[in-house]
């Protein structure tokens, strides 16, 4: 038992055996925990000291005691348990001796096996040794062998090493020596590449060994040579017939032969421009031919076949742009490149290497025969001219400012491709992008101008013009479709105003109305929309690429934004009064009648509340709706003026939003505008009549005592001109007619507070008061001193300072109403309504009526014919407004200032003259 | 001393009144004329003066039996004045003028005590009159040379505008010169003097014209230059060639009159007609306008004033000082409104002393004493 237990076994077996021994004997495992017993049986297998105090009882320990165990069993236990604890220990004897069997058979067979290898290697490595030895020696010799040979042919090595330098170098002198007569012959066969060549090899040769007196000699020949040459050079360069690569190829040569930069480049920018400029004139020329054949080409296709083919005309004039623009590109544009490509490699980039004086003589030598433009554009790369920084940057402005114009040149001839037909609704737009795209790639294919003059960017700006042009015409057709809507019906109002009765007919106008929204509607959702979906559909790469579309919605959206802006603006510039009136202007041109502002703040009311959003929801719905399924754009909600909802693209909200604001409020100024136009159109009849000092003049024809017998007919004119007013406006702003019957059952019942009957009623119910009667008086009785007081007194101060002729009750709480109650604006914000707008100029009316009451001086008479009058107004305006107080406010107001600017002592009528005499007139 | 910031100053006349004017011949006081107007009473001329560090107003009375329909305080004697007024005979009035004198009496003793004076009973006091003004029935206005030189005054009539030099004992005056007005449209509304040359601007119907009194030739002619009717003219007192005109159509406008295809600016802060506009006399950057909507509108009008380069200069040394920066440079706009009035305000003026005092007069009789805020004091004067 306790060898079992002190046994050095593996872990790996003594795991083996715990859990085999779950199965048989379940026993063991009572001792210890199972994870401790492994850990202790770990800490045996290494040596470690136990940290657990021995227990000798513990079977399990090495500080077992048989001998305590047994003693100690048999003291506590019974004999069962005995028996039962024998019986386990025999078990548990057996399992470990069967344990350790197993263990000892494995190592034993792991031990076999170790041997046999061992032999095996030992057999193994007798054999190597000797092989070993053998290549060393066959290395040794091999060393030997190569000394030796090495040292035999060492001498002759550098002999043959100095031949080679020396015969090079004759060879060098050959040529230099050569080099006159090949120069020679080089000019005479015209083949000044390879004289340059030639002479460039080798000039610093001859630089470095001027002072030999051979070499100079040389070298004058070769100069003088080279002098021909380089003229001969200029020659060709300056000829008229010249390339732009022919020209390019000298202007390497001369680089190359060191001529001084800054005056080569003044040269060859000065050539180039020529040259450019010609070519792009032929260019046109030739383009305009290319149309003419090509129209020819038409023509005859449609001489031969029917006349029906006409209309594809215009198809084909676009594909017509398209050759003369890939041709314009072909010819021209890639000239410019190229001039612009060496010319910075020339004189803009500042010299890399010293490889120039170099590199010519390793281009492969061309035969004279061959063109010499494909030498030039070999050496192209690496000839820099030397020029310092500021002959740079002089020389950099100048090229600069040349492209400028040439590419300003050019862009207009692809502008006057880019032609918008004069209905722009026939416009194809996908050829004019094919167009511009096909404009965008060959100017990116065009790597220097891109870099160097920015012509991507100028492109661009071509893209991004023709865009917001092509938006903008767009959108301005329906601006100018529903102003000329407006102009022509204000001339058939002017018209008609002129020939027949001042009553046109208006009961078109809500049909005339409702076509024009529609008609404005359908043209941005139909026509327009269609072309801005065939511009977004497009399939040429450049609108396909990241950020194209977007680009492109950005565009046509502030276009559009700013469309809806020049309308609201347009529209309250064509209502708004013109101060000055220019002397030069046609007197006989009238201002549009006002009748175009009530139907132009209906419009853009309807705008606001309808048709914006209607319409930008359907521009959402086409032009967004696929970007929206890949960019999770969700949609914001917006509701119209009925209430209805609406979903909006998220880009666009923002814009409906301020739009409907803008539209709301220009259409709530142009109303006011018509307001004010109507008001002071009746105005100006009472200003008429009440001229100063012309009432006086009418009562001296009258005899002195009469009574007034009717009411002064313009105010029925003025009641006709608001009831036709009315008809207008409600025609516009809707709403059921009043029926006046309820009405003017009411107005008998609000009669008595006519201001002017106050002092009549008044005067019967006090018993016949003088003071009533008579306020003036009273007021001079009144305790009354100069009040001199601040404002804060201003409230005790004014019931006193403000005369106030009707003393009743009545006049009493109206006075202080008006105290109370806000001021009454006369030209303020109109309610958007029938009774708002009549409410605005009735106001106006009245107010002018007291301004001009007090502006004269009344007699008796007149001061009874005004209120005859006031009463008449007072019945007939009641069928306009709502809300009565404001009227009656103004009308007292108005008795007041009469009853004040009235130089006799005023007799007012009773009431019941005053009805009987309004009553006649109205059945009159 | 009491902060009267903000305060405003009341008189309550007894009568309805409608013309108003600055006695500018005494720059050593704020005082104001007021001529009332009442048809069936025996009219008053109020001589108001606002005393500032007592923020209150004396008035003396005189009388004046017909309703005064304008009133022009001479530039140059304090005591002088003319009136406009209408003269109600049993069946047509006559519109008449008339140069008063109000006498040395009322020269303000300077020992009074201002509490004597409060208690002062109102007496109306006589007005000496010097002469009256002929010509037809309808004088609606005298214009005062403002060159303060006593040669010459203006009269304006429905149809025409006459020229008067005074004679040598100031008794009496001449007719120099007379510019007719067709009669087929409507009669001139108003006019004034150009302080920067012998020029008279009248306003009839929408139109403004000017005419030169030396040469009698028009000058300029500004056509439909309100909708309805000009109401009110002022010239620019600091800066030549500028005009502002009011009328029905609720706009104040500002022209320069080498060049009138176009108004330089555009006021509309109104809400019924406007019945007068008062540059200040002092800083043109001020200007009062009030109307028959009840309100007096001060406004800024700095970028069209005789001040703008003076603040372009700041611009170009910021640094000066730190509290320029604090105190902002003026902007134009509505400075306040007041609505201190109930009635139609047909006139405003400016005090002849301090140049932030003004005066408007509603028809109802009030007369009402206002200062220029100081915010706005500081901007223009710092």
């Amino acid at each position: 038992m306790a060898t079992s237990a002190t046994s050095p076994t593996s872990p790996n077996s003594q795991e083996q055996s715990t859990s085999a021994s779950m199965h048989v004997t379940p026993h063991i495992t009572l001792t210890l925990p199972r994870k401790g017993r492994a850990k202790q049986l770990l800490k045996e297998f290494y040596g470690l000291p136990d940290g657990k105090k021995a227990d000798p009882l513990d079977i399990d320990f090495s500080a077992f005691e048989a001998n305590k165990y047994i003693d100690n069993m048999l003291a506590e236990k019974h004999l069962s348990e005995l028996m039962q604890r024998d019986n386990d220990l025999s078990t548990e004897i057996r399992q470990l001796d069967g344990d350790m069997k197993t263990l000892v058979y494995e190592n034993y067979s792991k031990f076999i096996s170790a041997t046999d290898t061992i032999r095996k290697m030992k057999s193994n490595v007798e054999n190597m040794e000797s092989e070993m030895d053998q290549l060393s020696q066959s290395i040794n010799n091999i060393s030997n062998v190569t000394s030796s040979v090495n040292s035999a042919l060492g001498l002759k090595r550098d002999k043959i090493r100095q031949l080679t330098g020396v015969h090079d170098l004759l060879k060098k002198i050959q040529f230099i020596f050569e080099l006159p007569t090949r120069l020679k012959h080089c000019l005479d066969q015209e083949s000044y590449a390879q004289a340059v060549r030639y002479y460039a090899k080798t000039s610093k040769l001859l630089e470095h060994y001027r002072s030999l007196s051979v070499f100079s000699s040389i070298e004058m020949e070769c100069k003088e040579i080279m002098d021909k040459v380089t003229k001969r050079i200029r020659e060709n360069m300056t000829n008229k017939n010249a390339t732009g690569s022919e020209i390019t190829d000298c202007m390497t040569l001369l680089i190359i032969l060191k001529e001084p930069p800054q005056q080569l480049a003044k040269e060859y920018l000065e050539l180039q421009k020529n040259f450019l400029t010609n070519l792009l004139n032929t260019t046109i020329e030739e383009m305009s031919s290319l149309s003419l054949e090509s129209s020819q080409d038409n023509q005859l296709k449609s001489d031969n076949s029917d006349h029906k083919k006409e209309p594809s005309s215009p198809i084909s004039s676009k594909k017509r742009a398209k050759n003369k623009l890939s041709f314009l590109n072909q010819k021209f544009l890639k000239e410019l490149n190229k001039f612009v490509e060496s010319f910075n490699g020339f004189f803009l980039t500042p010299p890399r290497e010293i490889r120039e004086a170099k590199s010519p003589g390793k281009a492969p030598v061309k035969s004279p025969g061959k063109s010499p433009r494909s030498a030039g554009s070999d050496i192209l790369r690496v000839v820099t001219a030397n020029m310092d920084s500021d002959a740079r940057d002089i020389t950099r402005q100048d090229f600069l400012e040349f492209v400028d114009v040439i590419a300003k040149e050019y862009f207009n001839i692809v502008d006057s491709l880019l032609e918008f037909p004069e209905k722009i609704t026939n416009l194809n737009p996908s050829t004019h992008l094919q167009l511009l795209n096909d404009l965008y790639y060959a100017t990116l294919s065009c790597n220097s101008l891109c870099t160097v003059a920015k012509f991507e960017d100028r492109v661009n700006e071509v893209i991004a013009a023709w865009e917001i042009k092509f938006a903008k015409s767009l959108f301005g057709i329906a601006e100018k479709k529903l102003m000329e809507k407006f102009t022509k019906y204000a001339e058939k109002v002017l018209k008609k105003d002129s020939e027949t009765s001042p009553i046109p007919q208006i009961q078109d106008l809500q049909s005339f109305i409702l076509d024009m929204e529609t008609t404005f509607a359908d043209y941005l959702t139909g026509d327009c929309l269609r072309l801005l979906e065939e511009c977004i559909k497009s399939e040429t790469p450049m609108i396909q690429k990241k950020g194209g579309i977007d680009r492109l919605l950005k565009r046509f959206q502030t276009q559009f934004k700013e469309f809806w802006h020049s309308i609201a603006q347009s529209s309250s510039n064509y209502v708004a009064s013109v101060h000055p009136i220019p002397i030069t202007q046609n007197p006989t041109q009238s201002p549009p009648p006002p009748i175009i502002a009530l139907m132009m703040s209906r419009i853009l009311l309807d705008f606001g509340e309808i048709i914006v959003i209607q319409v930008y929801m359907t521009f959402s719905n086409i032009l967004y709706n696929q970007r929206n399924n890949y960019k999770h754009g969700l949609g914001v909600e917006i509701y119209n003026g009925l209430g209805e909802r609406h979903t909006i693209a998220k880009e666009l909200a923002h814009d409906v939003r301020e739009i409907v604001g803008i539209c709301k409020d220009i259409a709530q100024r142009v109303l006011e505008r018509y307001v004010e136009v109507k008001g002071n159109q009746i105005s100006s009849k009472i200003i008429n009549i009440y001229i100063p000092n012309s009432i006086q003049k009418q009562d001296e024809k009258m005899d002195k005592s009469s009574v007034p017998e009717k009411v002064t007919p313009i105010w029925s004119e003025i009641i006709t001109d608001l009831v036709y007013i009315e008809k207008e406006v409600v025609m516009l702003y809707g709403g059921p007619a009043e029926e006046e019957g309820n009405k003017e059952a009411e107005n008998l019942v609000e009669k008595r507070l006519n201001p002017f009957l106050q002092p009549g009623t008044s005067s019967n119910a006090g018993g016949g008061d003088k003071s009533l009667l008579s306020p003036g008086t009273a007021l001079v009785k009144s305790p009354y001193a100069h009040s001199n007081s601040s404002y804060s007194s201003i409230s005790s101060t004014r019931s006193r300072t403000s005369p106030n002729p009707f003393t009743s009750s009545v006049q009493l709480t109206s006075h202080i109403d008006k105290l109370f109650s806000d001021r009454i604006e006369i030209y303020g914000i109109v309610e958007m309504s029938v009774v708002g707008i009549m409410m605005g100029i009735i106001k106006i009316l009245l107010k002018t009526w007291i301004e001009m009451i007090r502006l004269n001086t009344l007699t008796n008479r007149s001061f009874q014919q005004l209120q005859v009058d006031s009463e008449y107004m007072r019945i007939k305006l009641w069928r306009f407004i709502e809300d009565e107080r404001m009227m009656n406010t103004m009308l007292q107001e108005l008795a007041s200032s009469a009853f004040k600017r009235c130089a006799e002592d005023p007799l007012p009528l009773v009431y019941a003259d005053i009805e009987m005499i309004v009553t006649g007139s109205v059945s009159y | 001393m009491v902060d009267n910031e903000g305060r405003t100053c009341v008189y309550g006349l007894r009568h309805q009144a409608r013309c108003l004017t600055s006695v500018v011949a005494d720059v050593d006081h704020n005082k104001f004329l007021v001529g009332s107007q009442s048809l069936r009473r025996e009219n008053e001329i109020h001589l108001l003066e606002f005393h500032e560090d007592e923020f209150e107003i004396t008035s003396s009375v005189f009388q004046h039996s017909e309703e005064v329909w304008d009133i022009a305080a001479c530039p140059l004697q304090s005591d002088l004045f003319f009136t406009c007024y209408k003269k109600f005979d049993s069946n047509s009035t006559k519109s008449k003028a008339n140069l008063w004198s109000m006498g040395k009496t009322i020269s303000e003793d300077p020992e009074t005590n201002p509490q004597d004076r409060r208690t002062q009973v109102a007496t109306s006091l006589p007005l000496e009159s010097i002469f009256e003004v002929d010509g037809d029935a309808t004088i609606k206005k005298i214009l005062w040379d403002p060159k303060k030189v006593l040669t010459n005054f203006v009269s304006i009539h429905d149809y025409v505008l006459n020229v008067w030099s005074f004679d040598d004992q100031f008794a009496s005056a001449k007719l120099l010169s007379a510019f007719e007005f067709p009669s087929s449209a409507g009669p001139l509304a108003t006019g004034a003097w150009n302080p920067h040359k012998p020029e008279i601007a009248v306003g009839k119907d929408g139109s403004i014209s000017g005419w030169d009194i030396k040469s009698q030739s028009q000058t300029f002619n500004i056509n439909e230059a309100h909708s309805i009717l000009v109401r009110a003219l002022d010239f620019n007192p600091n800066k030549p060639n500028q005009i502002a005109s009011a009328g029905d159509d609720r706009k104040v406008r500002f022209w320069d009159i080498r060049n009138t295809s176009k108004s330089i600016k555009e006021i509309s802060d109104h809400t019924h007609w406007i019945w007068a506009v008062a540059y200040n006399r002092f800083h043109d950057q001020l200007l009062l306008s009030s109307g028959s909507d009840c309100q007096v509108n001060l406004q800024s009008i700095v970028s069209i004033s005789s001040a703008t380069f003076q603040y372009n200069d700041y611009d170009d040394n910021k640094s000066e000082d730190e509290y320029k920066e604090i105190i902002s440079k003026p902007t134009d706009g509505l400075v306040r409104t007041y609505d201190q009035h109930e009635d139609s305000v047909y006139s405003v003026a400016w005090s002849a002393h301090d140049p932030w005092v003004f005066c408007s007069l509603s028809y109802d009789g009030r007369a009402v004493i206002n200062r220029v805020p100081r915010e706005e004091k500081y901007k223009i004067i710092l």
